[in-house]
């Protein structure tokens, strides 16, 4: 528990490096894409960066910013003046919202669509639920979200392209997240659930009359899903990443939107909060879905953490 | 057997039947519940106001806070928030009285003097005065509040002087004539003071307060702004009109930052208007009964190329002319902007103010003379591989091509077209501001595309003058300098037109810039949206005139 605890710590502090110093790989800042063509001359451009402290040495600046992180100070946007802490805080419950919702709906859709294939009930289907697994995982979320968009809101009607003020608004972005979350869940446990029905305990059951409900339920979903949940865990990771582009496309506020624009805008103190953010929302789901595999399965309690 | 199977069916039927009424009765309480939260959602719009108007914004700024931000984006909302000291008339674009009733300019051009209205009051009941103006200039020229575009509108204003409730002088060490201009705009709109003293710099965004048409209910970042109507305005401009009981109550401001996403919201009926359509979107939806496009031509600079007359070849006229006339502006507009953008001729777009009617058609696309030129320049292609020969290999020209307004296609079919006059041209993508400004202080590039907005011309002399602070063609005269300062300096508007007639003539003469379009906004508008209009600048609707026609 220490030892993970320290692990932790560790990938957090090494995130907050790499992204202070990536950021500051690329030339200029803020400030002189703030300040061109608003009349401002050089003079003033540099006002504002030693008033920010943007002209100090990176190293002290990294000082500087590894004290500030130590106190639990995420600094100051560099566009607005606002605390970071207190703009991540406002777009977390969003964004939360969005990741909750299309992970339950990958985690419903990928069962079903592993199922269906892996059981090839009603029969023939296995082909259609294939091609969608790999619809899921190959197509970038930018492209099938326009023709969500284009399908349902545009020309159906039936939904509203985007926005987060409503809860109908969350409908669609949360059907296409999900969708492509439930093909990396689906390809898993398909691949399982293929090799635990032909195991042994399997034909057991079946040998001593069971139904075909309870085998599934008692003895093939709980052994194949293991790995599964290892995979939900980490489709984490892939949730932040797609609700970037998601929350962009639908419109909708959140860490995800922000995080593109503070990039944008070489916002640095907001990048790197919202990037540390989702380190540690990153160790959390990776240190959930372990200890969830641990007990669902008693084989996994006793082995080296 | 079959009698304990059928007995056993018959138990799992009742449970079933039992599961099933219990799942009716949940299911029914939570519709009930939905229901009547329903009534109660529906209870509540209606002591809302009517008239609802949902505005969609391009962009969310990284600001909101007009003194100290620059983002145009912003004053789309809260030019209905302020007032400024003077409104540019939308219909010509002249002066009129704002929270100024009339004003003076002495005739040095160093002093100018404001009266302004009685009766005033700022949405939070603050009384609107001389003392109100002062602490609105003093907050926008405190170097520590670091005003990103405000402050540098000012010019060389130097202080003010309050000579009684309602006059005040705002003294100038030097004559800036586009102050009036500037004192017109969002930017300097004029807030109450005692809001910008009861918050900090960076909380006022979420709390302003002026003396506008609409008053400011609430920014929730990233979702929405919201304005409502302030009851008793009846100091506004002249173009404005009494509300009536059509007119627009609420505006609701949302961010569509993606741009093929603002068409289809439109259409679906998710915003009713919404600005930077994209053009070929734009023309698809021109067959749309439900929708109106409403292009607003934007003045100031066109989509521009600076050229580099510090670097080969650009530091040759010759190349520079040839260039010009080997670019088919006409093609490019054909194919990206649907037609939706004039071509531009001259270093100002057709609608900003003091703009030459002579540079028209200079430089029209004539391949062959770019060839002729360039073989007259001594540029031959000994390698025969369709290039003309350089210092070191082909002809290259080098294009910062920033990533945004088009700029990328543009230098994609300028690259093809220039195949034609055997210049290649070799494209550096540089998405970002920032990195535009690293590329250019490299200094190691021909042409770069950047381009201003705004209504008088005053910002040539940050890009022509030889110590402007954009000067990125390196181009130095002293005949240009001084032009470019009488005309910032004269309040003469003959003597000023006069001064920028030149000064676009020699821009052209010279060839320091291949400008392409005239930027247009496409804005959308859904049927039942009356009265919308924009001022003079072309980014910034007046929505004191519109009205909803009844669903």
């Amino acid at each position: 528990m220490i030892a993970a605890g320290a692990r932790a710590l560790f990938t957090l502090w090494l995130a907050a490096t790499l992204v202070f110093f990536a950021l500051r790989v690329l030339p200029g800042d803020a400030i002189e894409g703030q300040l061109l063509g608003t009349g401002a001359d050089a003079e003033a451009v540099e006002a504002r960066r030693a008033a920010l402290g943007l002209n100090l040495p990176i190293t002290t600046q990294y000082a500087v910013y590894l004290g500030s992180l130590l106190r639990g100070d995420l600094g100051v946007s560099l566009t607005n003046g606002l605390p970071v802490s207190e703009i991540i805080a406002r777009q977390i419950p969003p964004t939360l919202m969005l990741g909750f919702s299309a992970l339950m709906v990958s985690v419903v859709l990928g069962l079903a669509l592993a199922l269906i294939s892996a059981l090839d009930i009603p029969r023939g289907v296995h082909r259609v639920v294939n091609a969608l697994i790999a619809l899921a995982l190959s197509v970038p979320i930018y492209w099938s979200g326009m023709i969500a968009i284009y399908i349902f809101a545009a020309q159906l009607n039936w939904l509203p392209s985007g926005g987060g003020e409503r809860l109908s608004q969350i409908v669609l972005p949360a059907m296409v997240l999900g969708f492509h979350i439930s093909g990396s869940i689906a390809q898993v446990l398909e691949t399982d659930l293929r090799v635990v029905i032909r195991a042994n305990y399997v034909m057991t059951g079946r040998a001593k009359g069971l139904s075909e409900t309870t085998i599934l339920a008692r003895h093939i979903l709980p052994n194949a899903i293991i790995p599964s949940i290892a995979v939900i865990a980490l489709q984490g990771g892939f949730l932040l990443g797609g609700v970037v582009i998601t929350e962009s496309l639908f419109s909708r506020p959140g860490l995800g939107r922000e995080l593109l624009n503070a990039t944008l805008q070489q916002n640095y103190p907001l990048v790197q909060g919202i990037v540390l953010w989702m380190t540690g929302v990153y160790i959390l789901f990776n240190t959930a879905g372990d200890l969830l595999s641990r007990w669902i399965d008693p084989r996994l309690r006793d082995a080296a953490p | 057997m079959s009698e304990v199977f059928a007995n056993r069916y018959q138990r799992g039927l009742s449970k079933r039947t039992i599961l099933r009424g219990a799942l009716i009765r949940i299911l029914s309480s939570v519709l009930l519940l939905m229901t009547a939260a329903g009534c109660a959602a529906s209870n509540t719009t209606a002591s809302e106001p009517r008239n609802r108007l949902i505005y969609g914004l391009t962009l969310e700024p990284s600001g909101f806070d007009p003194h100290l931000n620059a983002s145009s984006e912003l004053g789309i909302p809260l030019r209905q928030v302020y007032d400024t000291l003077v409104y540019r008339n939308p219909a010509d674009g002249q002066f009129v009285a704002g929270l100024a009733s009339e004003w003076q300019i002495s005739p040095d051009g160093l002093v100018y003097t404001f009266r302004l209205k009685e009766g005033v009051t700022f949405h939070d009941g603050t009384p609107f005065n001389a003392q109100a103006v002062a602490a609105n200039l003093d907050r926008i020229m405190a170097v520590e509040n670091g005003s990103q575009k405000a402050r540098f509108m000012l010019g060389s204003y130097s202080g003010y002087q309050i000579l009684d409730d309602y006059t005040i002088q705002l003294l100038l060490s030097e004559p800036y004539s586009p102050l009036l201009d500037s004192l017109s705009q969002v930017y300097l709109g004029i807030a109450s003071p005692t809001a910008l003293g009861a918050y900090s710099n960076e909380r006022y965004q979420f709390h302003q307060v002026g003396t506008g048409p609409f008053r400011f209910v609430e920014y929730i970042p990233g979702d929405r702004l919201v304005i409502r109507r302030s009851e008793n305005y009846t100091w506004g401009p002249s173009f404005y009109n009494a509300p009536n009981e059509r007119s627009v109550d609420e505006v609701v401001f949302r961010f569509f930052t993606d741009p093929p996403t603002r068409s289809i919201a439109l259409e679906a009926g998710d915003t009713q208007v919404v600005g930077e359509i994209l053009p070929a979107d734009a023309r698809a939806i021109a067959t749309n009964t439900e929708i109106t496009m409403i292009p607003v031509a934007v003045p100031g600079q066109p989509l521009q190329f600076m050229m580099n007359t510090r670097r080969y070849p650009t530091d040759n006229i010759t190349v520079r002319q040839a260039l010009l006339f080997g670019t088919n502006r006409e093609a490019i507009i054909d194919s990206l902007f649907q037609r939706y953008s004039p071509v531009a001729w001259g270093p100002l777009a057709a609608t900003t103010q003091f703009y030459n009617r002579q540079v028209v058609g200079a430089y029209a696309y004539d391949p062959s003379q770019a060839r002729t030129m360039l073989e007259g320049a001594g540029f031959v292609d000994a390698d025969n591989n369709g290039y003309y020969d350089g210092i070191d290999g082909d002809l290259t020209i080098t294009m910062i091509v920033p990533g945004w307004g088009f700029i990328p296609e543009v230098a994609q079919l300028i690259q093809d077209q220039w195949r034609d006059i055997g210049v290649r041209a070799a494209i550096s993508p540089t998405p970002t501001r920032t990195l535009v400004v690293e590329a250019v202080n490299q200094g190691e590039y021909n042409l770069v595309a950047f381009y201003t907005f705004g209504i008088d011309p005053s910002f040539l002399s940050d890009y022509f003058a030889t110590n402007g602070s954009m000067n990125w063609t390196g181009f130095s005269s002293t005949e240009l300098d001084g032009l470019l300062l009488e005309a910032v300096r004269q309040t003469d508007p003959n003597a000023r037109a006069s001064a920028y007639a030149t000064v676009q003539r020699i821009i052209m003469e010279q060839a320091l810039i291949l400008p392409i379009r005239d930027y247009v906004n496409l804005n959308g508008v859904r049927n039942g949206v009356e009265g919308l209009v924009y001022d003079p600048y072309g980014w910034f609707p007046l929505l004191a005139n519109v009205t909803l026609s009844a669903p």
